[in-house]
């Protein structure tokens, strides 16, 4: 007996011992980590119903319900597996596919961007990115400097990117060049924020919802308005700088006064290399073949919600604005902003920034002396706010520029 | 080993291998939570009993002096004088930050080293803390 009890101790401490070694690997690891998923979300422990804070675990199955939608989203959406959108580009010309509701949905949603944004956004472009090297398939290698592909390379993956080429009939999806295939991965984020607040809308039907969330970072949803103390008042949001990593100042400006919109963030930092000089973003202009070269470095989009499916939409519009002449791209947002309430903040490559819509946005000094007047003073601006009405097509790269894509080209090397 | 009555090992060789391996690897990976800040600070900011007495830059190297006063703590630029009261003195290099010198008993604040982001605390010196933030411009989102 006692042989069996020691026994039964020893196989214990064993245990803890090798609990331990996980918890030292994955105890800091979110459940958004889990498996091989890529997409990512955070809520914020601060999320209130109808005024009352949510208790961790009422938080705590949200999450788990989130993560579920996410998942079968993404299984649906990526690129490779037994995906809808794998299995529509390994499909026959003139063969049916069968696809669920998401694919469905968004494949819709993108014909209509399609046609809204003249063809600058365009979800049919997965052979132009993968000849590039920013498909999936190069995760971890996406900032190796590379030569660029040739320009007959450049024609045929260009012919085969067409989103003509794919329809969507009643019975399933129909190509009609069987080398097309999809990628959601310009409008599936902004999707998945738009599934998210269907969520919450359906959990806590007529009910006041405050608090904010993200997925993957780029896409962040500001529901109601900030609970502080006794009242609200709207959110603040800062316009992350994408030169950071040069210029040491974490924003281009700040939005202050926010309430139920989506705020998305397209950039040339999340997945690009630098070559001779030159940034070669993720970001393909569906016009050209290549990565966007306007002059843009980051596009963040505020969507109302009102507007259906509005995280879609930003994320769509934030792509697209890559992929215009920078003037067009400013008219397309003003005609927006008009239309559907939208506002945009456009940074180019002189770092300067445009600002489209009605929306407050300050300068960093501004915001300083709104939040902080005591560091008003020695707050300095990177960016400056530019006159829409100055804006050219062509932008030449500020001396600042030049030393950020000398840097990411040589941590590169 | 230890071994009971029936001649039973309560630790063979292999449970004590097992035991060292989890160690090592508790260690190792707690070291690397610490040593890898996940930000980078660019100001910092020193409080005295909790109140904040000083903030400045990390763009600029310098060096400055805390040091206790009959009327409480005080931070000014360090020019190789120091007090016969109780003194840190504060070394920013790089956009990082370290108490380089101080004459409190336990030494524990020189000891923390470099920051670009946490705090070093010295608590015999009124529990003066060196905290490293962003640039004080926090928004919601």
């Amino acid at each position: 007996m006692i042989i069996v009890l020691k026994k039964s101790l020893r196989f214990i401490a064993v245990l803890t011992a090798l609990l331990a070694i996980s918890i030292s690997f994955f105890g800091c690891k979110s459940a958004s980590d889990e498996e091989d998923y890529y997409v990512s979300f955070s809520l914020p422990g601060t999320f209130y119903v109808n005024g009352t804070k949510l208790s961790g675990a009422e938080l705590s199955g949200i999450r788990a319900d989130i993560s579920s939608i996410l998942h079968d989203t993404e299984k649906a959406l990526r690129t490779d597996g037994d995906s809808d959108s794998s299995r529509i580009g390994d499909a026959a010309a003139g063969e049916v596919v069968k696809v669920g509701e998401d694919t469905r949905t968004l494949l819709s949603l993108s014909q209509k961007l399609y046609t809204e944004t003249g063809g600058s956004f365009s979800p049919a472009l997965y052979n132009l990115s993968d000849l590039w090297g920013f498909s999936p398939s190069f995760e971890g290698h996406y900032g190796d400097t590379r030569p660029e592909p040739s320009a007959e390379a450049i024609e045929e993956a260009l012919r085969h990117s067409q989103l003509s080429d794919i329809q969507l009939t009643e019975d399933g999806v129909v190509k009609s060049d069987a080398q097309t295939r999809l990628d959601f991965g310009g409008i599936a984020k902004g999707y998945m924020c738009d599934l998210i607040i269907r969520y919450f809308r359906e959990k806590y039907a007529g009910k006041a919802l405050n608090g904010t969330f993200s997925v993957m970072s780029s896409g962040t949803v500001l529901l109601g308005e900030k609970i502080e103390g006794s009242g609200t008042r709207g959110y603040t949001a800062s316009i992350e700088n994408p030169r950071r990593l040069t210029t040491q100042v974490n924003d281009v400006a700040f939005l202050t006064g926010l309430s139920d919109v989506i705020l998305s963030t397209s950039a040339d930092t999340y997945r690009f290399y630098a070559e001779d000089g030159k940034i070669y973003s993720h970001i393909i202009d569906p016009h050209a073949g290549r990565p966007s070269d306007n002059g843009v470095i980051s596009i963040t989009i505020i969507m109302p919600l009102r507007v259906p499916y509005a995280g879609a939409v930003a994320d769509a519009y934030s792509t697209a604005g890559f992929c215009m002449p920078l003037t067009e791209a400013l008219a397309f947002y003003e005609s927006a902003a008009e239309s559907l309430g939208i506002g945009a903040v456009v940074v180019t490559s002189d770092f300067r920034y445009y600002v489209l819509g009605d929306y407050n946005v300050l300068t960093r000094r501004e915001y300083a002396q709104l939040v902080r007047p005591d560091l008003a003073e020695q707050t300095e601006d990177v960016f400056t706010r530019a006159e829409v009405s100055d804006a050219s097509n062509t932008v030449i790269p500020c001396a600042e520029e030049e030393k950020y894509i000398s840097f990411v080209e040589e941590r590169a090397q | 080993m230890s071994s009971d009555e029936n001649g039973y090992k309560f630790f063979r060789k292999g449970d004590m291998i097992v035991y060292a391996v989890a160690l090592l690897f508790v260690a190792a990976f707690t070291l690397l939570a610490f040593l890898y800040p996940k930000e980078q600070g660019n100001r910092f900011s020193v409080y005295y009993h909790d109140q904040k007495i000083f903030s400045a830059s990390l763009e600029n190297d310098a060096n400055y002096l805390f040091y206790v006063t009959e009327t409480g703590g005080t931070v000014v630029p360090f020019l190789n004088r120091l007090p016969d009261t109780e003194y840190n003195v504060i070394s920013v290099r790089e956009g990082s930050v370290c108490v380089s010198e101080a004459n409190c008993p336990d030494g524990t604040c020189v000891a923390m080293g470099r920051k670009t982001w946490g705090e070093i605390i010295c608590l015999p010196h009124g529990y003066l803390r060196i905290v490293v933030e962003g640039d004080g411009l926090e928004s919601d989102v």
